[in-house]
């Protein structure tokens, strides 16, 4: 087995079975994601991209297919991979601090050990101030920036994103992804991110994982070699734009056909 | 503390006095309202009594008199002072308040959790939920010794809104919390404690207040069904019985205040509770 | 932080309260200890309450005392005699403007009452003749009981139309002390009209209707309908099956004899004399069979308005006991039935507490 490599996912197949049909969400899906890397999975709206990350999570056990996290396979969920959630799903019932302490409560931290953390994790997402409020006092992007200390907290080996950003509005958005960049150079933590933007997925990555229509499989992998920060209108941001956008266009096109056919039949 | 966060803190209490200004101003006029109602209900009251003028539909101060004077006069049979009706009553509602909760919260959090123990539990719920309370007087009387005879039916009157609060609670948590707290390093066994109890508190405190409001029903109809150790319901039949009917009404009257204050303070506490939680 | 020690200390003050008021409680059932504790409870229950020992005795009019005796449940404590030897028992009421509307009608109707009563103190005075046999059928069809019972019940009796001295001493002597046990506010009788108990009683028992039906003779036209009030399996209450009945009168009942036909009132019959009081209120009931304790009461407390025309019985009524209780003393601290707060029965649990000393309470 690689080296370096933190995540390996193998012949990775799932299928959802309900009582009257079942999906096939993901198919043979083979990735190696090293260690320290900014991976991002991009593909069409519902093509099972959030259904990958939850694998890996251990919220979905695969149909077929083994993941291995350093060599270890993967049977449930655990900290040390932590997940950042499109809808934040954070405790409203906890302040910001408390939110952001929680995963270190459950290992039994003491209590000022973990008081001491959760601050410099409010201190890296930029909330200070907004330590004692609650989750209904904030704005989306303060939302989200407690849901990536909170998962920060707990040291996990890989940042799972499941479209962290797709809530906020545009500005927002390109603020938080800066800020992302920043954190993720400061921690030098792996990073999954889900997206369907190949904006963002180019303004981020080291490599883009580009995904076919459901079920997901790799349809292309791109190594991003921009030096960050990224100029968002440069040339080279703009041609890859346009090689990813071709890709991702056609799995989008054959997404809409088989819908149609399924209405049809 | 930075610029950036000291001022972001100004302005979020920039925005809360605010909207306390505002807040007062139609708090006043809602209470203005309420009372208006209340004297106009007083004086319609006591309009019909006159036209009617029956001993059986008392005038209000007649009523009023009867109240103040029940708290300095012991009654006659129990020889006991209004004061301590209340309390009997009272403790009879916490004892059956205090094992319903105990029972009934758990119960519902493992219900709502868990399929097996709903699908075993929930026809049994689902049999005795309907039997109304008072039903089981006979029953308890037997049964149960003093006071937990009436407190039975208290407790029977607060165990279902309170259970099935829970469980609906628990059905309602967003699974995505559940999944957080999973890849937040949460096992099974700490779940209930760490994340489904505290989601659950903000509805399990509407089957609170709900519970309470039927308590005070339970305790009165216990009460004047053969209960010793006086009590506000014991208070009330007694007085009907002997026809003294203004005393009567003081003691409905007791009941209605001690219900709307235990309601009341508890709708308070749930409000206070989810705020201060920061849901809703 | 402070928020959360802040929050801590709510819920301690909280649970302290909380605590204190369960342990102050229990400070008040001590002194509970030393009183009889009096429960209202239905007399026809009342055998199966002593029987499981939820009760360790009650009071209650015949046949329920007998009941118990006869079963083997319970024993006699005290007759009612003992405790107020000739005391007022039950009466026949009448709302007063009922009265005051078909005075022909009610003059018949206590003719019926007089003679039907006759007619038992005859029977009982031998009990080897047909009257007491039929007497004792009558009896037990109304009171749902079996013979031996109703044998020993009716050995307890004395039934009496006749308005007495003696029973104007009683009711005037019931009064005041329903007066001295704060049953009723002094301030009551002046509200009713009435100078004082005394003028009260006068007032409140009209003797003349009585007075007049001895003059009543037998007709054959109706007079009229009466719906009557009359309490649950009452043996008391006797007279009036017994002037129902058609065998008595010999082939016509007595009320039938006076041209009175009558209905049992709606509601009838009712479990205790307050009940009995409501529903004249309500103008359910014309005339009723009750005890004199609840048209007392009610008619001073609630202003019902009432009049009591003839007896109907006295005494009558008795103290019963688990085995294991041999005095009064005996009964402190235990639960104790009373068929209500209106009725004479509780009204001679007080009076033989207050002689010994012993209070009574809930
Ligand atoms: N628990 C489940 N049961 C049944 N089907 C499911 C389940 N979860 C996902 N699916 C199906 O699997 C497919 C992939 O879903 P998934 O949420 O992974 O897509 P996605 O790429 O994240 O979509 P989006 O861009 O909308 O977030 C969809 O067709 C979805 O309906
Ligand atoms: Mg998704």
């Amino acid at each position: 087995m690689d080296g370096n490599a933190l995540i390996k996912i193998e012949h990775l197949t799932k299928i959802f079975d309900s009582d009257d049909k079942s999906v096939s969400a993901i198919s043979n899906l083979n990735l190696t994601i090293e260690e320290g890397e900014f991976i991002t999975l991009l593909g069409p709206s519902g093509c099972g991209k959030t259904t990958i990350l939850r694998l890996i999570a251990g919220l979905e056990i695969p149909s077929e297919g083994i993941i291995y996290e350093r060599g270890e396979k993967v049977e449930g969920p655990g900290p040390n991979r932590g997940m950042v959630f499109q809808e934040f799903a954070l405790f409203p019932w906890r302040t910001v601090i408390k939110n952001i302490e929680f995963g270190l409560e459950i290992q039994g931290m003491p209590k000022e050990k973990r008081r001491e953390i959760a601050m410099h994790y409010i201190d890296l997402v930029n909330l200070e101030g907004f330590e004692n409020a609650h989750p209904n006092e904030l704005s989306g992007g303060m939302k989200q920036r407690v849901g990536i200390a909170r998962a920060l907290a707990n040291e996990p080996d890989v940042l799972l994103m499941d479209e962290p950003f797709g809530s906020l509005d545009a500005q927002t958005r390109n603020i938080m992804q800066r800020e992302l960049l920043g954190i993720w150079q400061k921690t030098n933590k792996t990073i999954v991110f889900v997206t369907h933007s190949v904006d963002e997925a180019l303004y981020l990555s080291d490599r883009v994982v580009v995904l076919t229509s459901r079920p997901a499989t790799i349809k292309k992998e791109i190594s991003i070699d921009l030096l960050r920060p990224r100029d968002r209108a440069g040339k080279e941001f703009a041609k890859l734009r346009h090689e990813i956008l071709g890709e991702v266009e056609e799995e989008v096109t054959k997404a809409i056909a088989s819908e149609r056919k399924k209405e049809e039949s | 503390m930075n610029k950036k966060a000291s001022k972001a803190q100004k302005n979020r209490t920039f925005f809360l006095s605010f909207f306390k200004v505002k807040k007062n101003r139609d708090r006043l006029i809602h209470l203005g309202i309420s009372i208006l109602a209340v004297i106009i209900f007083i004086l319609a009251w006591d309009l019909y009594a006159q036209l009617q003028n029956k001993p059986y539909l008392p005038r209000p101060h007649m009523v009023f008199d009867a109240l103040i004077a029940s708290f300095f006069n012991r009654d006659p049979f129990s020889q006991r002072y209004m004061g301590e009706h209340i309390l009997a009553s009272m403790v009879r509602i916490l004892y059956g308040f205090i094992i319903a909760f105990i029972l009934a919260v758990p119960l519902g959090l493992l219900m709502g959790w868990s399929k097996h123990v709903h699908n075993a539990g929930n026809p049994i719920v689902e049999l005795i939920r309907p039997i109304p309370p008072i039903a089981w007087i006979p029953f308890a009387i037997v049964f149960f010794d003093e006071p937990f005879d009436t407190a039975f039916i208290v407790f029977l009157g607060i165990f279902f809104p309170v259970l099935i609060n829970t469980i609906f609670g628990v059905k309602r948590i967003d699974p995505i919390i559940i999944d957080a707290a999973k890849t937040l390093g949460v096992t099974k066994r700490n779940m209930l404690q760490k994340v489904i109890f505290p989601a659950v508190i903000p509805t399990l405190m509407t089957g609170i207040r709900i519970g309470l409001g039927i308590g005070w029903m339970c305790i009165v109809a216990a009460e004047m069904v053969g209960v010793t150790g006086g009590g506000v319901g014991f208070y009330i039949s007694a007085m009907a019985d002997v026809g003294r009917y203004d005393d009567m009404f003081a003691g409905m009257i007791v009941i209605g205040i001690l219900g709307f204050i235990t309601v009341g303070g508890a709708s308070y506490i749930e409000r206070r509770v989810s705020r201060w939680m920061g849901m809703r | 932080m402070k928020k959360v020690s802040k929050n801590k200390l709510m819920s301690i003050i909280g649970i302290v309260i909380i605590v204190s008021v369960l342990l102050l409680a229990g400070c008040f059932e001590e002194d509970g200890e030393k009183s009889i504790k009096a429960v209202k409870i239905a007399p026809k229950d009342m055998k199966a309450s002593l029987d499981s020992g939820d009760i360790a005795g009650y009071v209650a009019w015949e046949p329920y005392c007998s009941d118990s005796v006869v079963g083997g449940v319970g024993k006699t404590l005290h007759l009612s005699g003992e405790i107020w030897p000739g005391h007022p028992c039950c009466v026949v009421a009448v709302e007063k403007n009922f009265a005051s509307s078909n005075p022909d009608l009610v003059k018949h109707f206590l003719k019926a009452h007089m003679e039907a009563t006759t007619w038992m103190v005859n029977a009982l005075a031998d009990n080897t003749s047909m009257e007491y046999s039929l007497l004792v059928d009558i009896a037990v069809d109304f009171t749902a009981r079996d013979e031996a019972v109703v044998k020993e019940a009716l050995s307890h009796m004395t039934y009496v139309y006749l308005l007495t001295e003696d029973f104007y001493d009683g009711l005037k002597e019931y009064t005041d002390k329903l007066i001295e046990f704060e049953i009723v506010t002094d301030d009551k009788i002046s509200e009713r009209g009435y100078e004082d108990t005394e003028d009260f009683v006068d007032k409140y028992v009209d003797e003349t209707y009585l007075q007049d039906a001895a003059t009543v003779t037998p007709t054959s036209t109706s007079l009229g309908t009466v719906r009557v009030g009359y309490l649950l399996g009452d043996l008391h209450q006797l007279a009036y099956p017994v002037a129902k009945n058609s065998d008595v009168g010999g082939g016509k009942s007595l009320f039938e004899k006076y041209g009175v036909t009558v209905t049992d009132a709606s509601g009838a019959p009712y479990s205790n004399g307050g009940d009995e009081m409501d529903h004249f209120e309500a103008g359910d009931v014309d005339m009723g069979y009750l005890g004199s304790a609840p048209a007392v009461l009610k008619h001073l407390n609630a202003g019902i308005n009432t009049m009591i025309l003839a007896q109907v019985n006295n005494e009558g009524s008795a103290i019963i006991v688990a085995e294991s209780i041999d005095s009064l003393k005996d009964l402190r601290g235990k639960k104790f039935g009373i068929p209500g707060f209106s009725t004479v029965q509780y009204f001679l649990l007080r009076m033989i507490a207050e002689e010994e000393n012993i209070k009574v309470s809930t």
